[in-house]
């Protein structure tokens, strides 16, 4: 199971043109489209989720995609696994 | 007490001790030169600025010089230094006023980290100020000399500086550099405008400093509600043409040229999105400067 990581921060524009992600642990920004970013927003009050609670929140890309942004999202530092 | 009151020869002897000292409103500066061309051009350009008492703190202190190496003798060189610290290679003796105001820009880009600071100009009409982040060669400052002597209030041709509370901008009025074949058209247009002397072959190609007008120098303490973010692209063949950016995009063009966003770290990232969640951002590519000004002032942003 995973969480996203408390120490993030997340800016989700108001003209819905994607939402960004600051990650202080490496200093950086990370842009997500609206969609992948809604989903994070929406994850954000569950204690914890896993790969298929966020997989079935994206109905309109490929699963392969769904993948590449979990794991764009763990490597981040954004989604963090629960020991 | 402005710096016009002093009579030059005072001012001459007192920059030779690095007893001369410039408000610009959110830093001051104490300036060292004993280089007789970098006193007058100061005099000149600075004329409307306080002066800082001679007891009193500043917050740079700086000098240029001329380098003390064998090749002052066949080839002079100026070296730049903040406090003993000597941050950039000397350059060609010519350019030693040039180099002054770099590295005033630099001190407060490396240093002034109470604010988040933006590489772009920024003036303001009506009560509404709108950045100008750009890279070299976009033609920020010619647009920036224009709208300033043309009733614009100048907050800054160089450095944006916005509060990290309340997401104001502050004045850092300093002069406008001008490049390559913009300063003949500023002084084509402005005739009584102030400019320096010439400098060439610098890395940035032969360039001048324009005086700010002094309506905005007096207004260095008088902070602006920023209204909108404009990416100017000055392009031969298009009189104007305007696209809108989203926020996102907004985002990325102005972190590109934020000086110290990673350095403030989650603060940096709040100031950047708040900006930009209160400003709409265009991109425009233009040669018509005229056009830009109307555009900016009974355009969509006048409504």
């Amino acid at each position: 199971m995973f969480h996203i990581s408390p120490s993030v921060f997340i800016y989700n524009a108001s003209d819905q043109s994607g939402v960004l992600v600051f990650v202080p642990a490496l200093g950086k920004v990370v842009t997500l489209t609206s969609k992948v970013g809604v989903i994070l927003l929406a994850l954000k009050s569950e204690e914890s989720f896993d790969f298929t609670a966020f997989n079935s929140k994206i109905v309109e890309i490929e699963s392969d995609q769904v993948k590449e942004v979990w794991h764009t999202l763990i490597s981040e530092g954004i989604l963090i696994e629960d020991i | 007490m402005q710096l016009k009151e002093l009579e030059y020869g005072d001012l001459s002897e007192k920059m030779h001790k690095g007893n001369i000292g410039i408000d610009l409103g959110v830093a001051s500066f104490r300036v060292k030169s004993k280089l007789p061309d970098v006193q007058k051009v100061f005099y000149e350009l600075y004329s409307d600025y306080s002066i800082v008492g001679q007891d009193d703190p500043t917050d740079f202190q700086v000098s240029i010089q001329q380098s003390f190496s064998l090749r002052r003798w066949f080839k002079p060189q100026i070296s730049f230094s903040l406090d003993q610290y000597t941050p950039f290679l000397p350059l060609p003796r010519s350019q030693a006023y040039p180099l002054l105001e770099w590295g005033m820009n630099w001190c407060m880009a490396a240093h002034q980290h109470n604010f988040l600071l933006i590489h772009g100009a920024i003036l303001e009409k009506n009560d509404e100020a709108f950045i100008f982040p750009a890279p070299p060669g976009s033609g920020k400052s010619t647009l920036c000399a224009y709208l300033a002597n043309s009733g614009w209030r100048l907050l800054s041709d160089e450095m944006t500086v916005i509060n990290l509370e309340t997401g104001l901008a502050h004045p850092f009025v300093r002069p406008i550099c001008l490049k390559n074949n913009s300063i003949d058209l500023v002084k084509e247009w402005f005739p009584d405008v102030v400019v320096s002397n010439i400098a060439k072959d610098t890395s940035k190609g032969t360039v001048a400093h324009v005086k700010p007008p002094e309506s905005s120098v007096l207004d260095l303490y008088k902070t602006a509600k920023v209204r909108a973010i404009v990416l100017p692209h000055f392009t031969l063949d298009k009189k104007l043409d305007i696209y809108t950016l989203n926020k996102i995009q907004a985002y990325e063009s102005l972190s590109s040229n934020a000086f110290n966003e990673g350095m403030l770290g989650l603060q940096g990232f709040r100031a950047m999105t708040r900006l930009i969640e209160q400003t709409d951002t265009v991109e425009i590519f233009y040669n018509d400067l005229n056009s830009v000004m109307e555009f900016l002032t009974e355009g969509v942003f006048a409504q």
